[in-house]
Formats: C-alpha cells, structure tokens, sequence
C-alpha cells in the first residue's frame, strides 16, 4: 500500500529541483512566489525598492548551490508550504536590514570617541544564515518572554496545565476552586493579553514592522520548524562524547 | 494542531538555553505533598498562589502537579477501559 502524499510533497520535489541546478524550477519558484513576496514584504514594513532588494539578494543567494556553501533552501525539510518558509525567510532578513539601517543612521562621526564606536559596532547584527540568531528571532523571543512574565502566576499555571500538560477545564476548576466557567475566561483572557503585551513589545521596539498576531504565530511555527531541522542536524554532526 | 500557546511554548523551548534544566525533577517530599493537596482543590487561596508563584519559578514541577491532577482522574473513573 502506498504511503500517503504529505500536503507539501509538491513542494519539497520542487526545492529539490532547485537544489540541483534545474533552472526551469527555480524560474517556476521566483515566477509563483516573487510577487507574492513583494507584497508580504511591502505589507510587512518595507518600500518596494527594500522588497525589491531583499528578493534580488535572495534569489540570487538561496536557490542554487554556489561553490561549496549550501544553498538556504537546503534547510527545507517540508514541514510548512514552500511559500509559509519563503516569507519566513524574507521576514527576518527585512528585520535584518531595518536593523542595520538604524544602525546606519547613527553611526557616529569620526570625531567620536574610539571606545563609542566600538560599542555601537558590538550592537550591530551581521546578518545570519541561521534563524536562531536573527534580530527577528530575538525580538520574537523577547517579546514572548516579557508577555508571558506579565501573566499572574495563577494564569500562567492555569496555560501550562491545560494547554500543555492537556489538564481539563473542569479538573482545573476543582483545583483553583473555581467555576468552569471562570477557568475558561481566565484563559482566553490570559492568551488575549499575551496576544496584546507581545504586539505592543515588538511595535515598541520596531514600530515599522507591521505583523498581526496571526502572523506572529505563523512566524513562531515555521520558525521553530526550521530550527527543529538545525537541531536534528546539529545532534548529528556533534560527535557523541563516551565515558 | 497546537493551540496558540503550545505553540509559543514550543517555540521558546527550541531555544537550548530556554530548557536547559527543565528535565523533570521530583520536587521534595514535603512539597509532593502540598503540590497533591492543591490538586485535590485543597489550598486555601493564599496557598494556592504561593504555589502558583513557585510553579513559575520552577517549571520542572508543573508535571508533578498535572500527574497529580490526573491520577485523580483515574482513580474516579466508574469503569476502567
């Protein structure tokens, strides 16, 4: 009996196409998925001629090999659509470059102070082909953190139990004595807030970024999914320590 | 599909430094005990949110007390499947 197609198995024999240096899929890739990325990208915060610049690089970069370095797109293991870990990819580069940009723009004169400049350089960001170190991540990271340490400690215990360790509402209840339907409220108010305090962190710090929550959490899944396929290769590239 | 907060929790936890520790740990006796007892529905409020308060300090517990929670529910269960 064959096994079933998973919903992206188009998709990953497409990027393996490009992999391998068939020109007609990467002119297929950038002809399905370029415009569509101008306009994530416009809508995400950047000009036309940033979104332009960022695809060119992008493009240029990611889809082919290009000597002995691995194309980007090789980190594609199929776990979300082609397009979800195309905008992904795109998303933190944008930051990435906003973030130098800022930077730019205050970057001291030469008549500075030596040890100022050096603070400002120690704060700069290169961009990074891994995930788990881009501005984007980090801000993201951030953001979460300070959202979750504002929760009261009877709803973050109340999260965990039900919507991690899979307690049900009505067991919740018994143990916080409460209603069932207090346990439900707590909860959707809890996760509204964590919505909210996460929102207002990142406008705060990037106020050009335009993301919605829905769009916070896609970036959270395929983020993850992409460093869960740097963490399978990392356990296999470390060489095990014996006693 | 994971709920919204799963999600977030994975994703934090996919960072090394964010896990690191959280193995799950027997807390001592004496809060075994205290940790069941809030299971049962058993703290006063204060209690409770003293606990709640430890319980974010130290995740690693969470699992004891949800074990607890359900162990509760088993043993209530009128047939056993």
């Amino acid at each position: 009996m064959p096994l079933p197609k998973s919903s992206y198995d188009d998709d990953m024999g497409l990027a393996r196409a490009c992999l391998e240096g068939k020109n007609e899929s990467v002119k297929e890739v950038q002809s399905l998925y370029n415009q569509r990325l101008t306009g994530l990208l416009v809508s995400r915060g950047a000009t036309s001629t940033e979104a332009a610049d960022i695809l060119g690089d992008f493009w240029g970069e990611s889809l082919v090999p290009h000597g002995e370095r691995e194309p980007l797109l090789s980190k594609y293991h199929g776990k979300c659509s082609l397009y979800t870990w195309l905008a992904t990819v795109v998303t933190h580069r944008l930051v990435d470059l906003k973030r130098r940009q800022r930077f730019q723009g205050n970057l001291p004169s030469a008549s500075h102070e030596s040890e100022e400049l050096v603070g400002d350089f120690d704060q700069l960001a290169g961009r990074s082909e891994s995930l788990s170190e881009s501005v984007l991540t980090q801000l993201m990271r951030e953001a979460l953190r300070k959202a979750l340490q504002e929760c009261s400690s009877e709803a973050y215990v109340l999260l965990q139990l039900v919507y991690i360790h899979g307690v049900l509402q009505r067991e919740a209840a018994k143990v916080f004595g409460w209603h069932e339907s207090k346990v439900s409220r707590t909860l959707e108010q809890a996760m509204a807030d964590i919505a909210s305090r996460t929102m207002r962190y990142i406008k705060q710090s990037d106020p050009w970024l335009d993301v919605t929550w829905d769009d916070f959490m896609e970036l959270c899944q395929s983020t993850g999914d992409i460093f869960a396929s740097d963490r399978a290769r990392w356990k296999e590239e470390t060489p095990k320590v014996t006693k | 599909m994971l709920n919204a907060f799963a999600q977030i929790n994975e994703f934090l936890n996919s960072f090394p430094d964010e896990v690191q520790g959280r193995d799950a740990m027997r807390p001592d006796p004496q809060l075994c005990d205290r940790l069941e007892r809030l299971a049962r529905g058993q703290c006063s409020e204060p209690e409770r949110v003293e606990l709640c308060q430890m319980l974010v300090s130290h995740p690693e517990w969470m699992s004891y007390l949800a074990d607890s929670i359900k162990q509760l529910r088993r043993s209530s269960l009128p047939y056993s499947s």
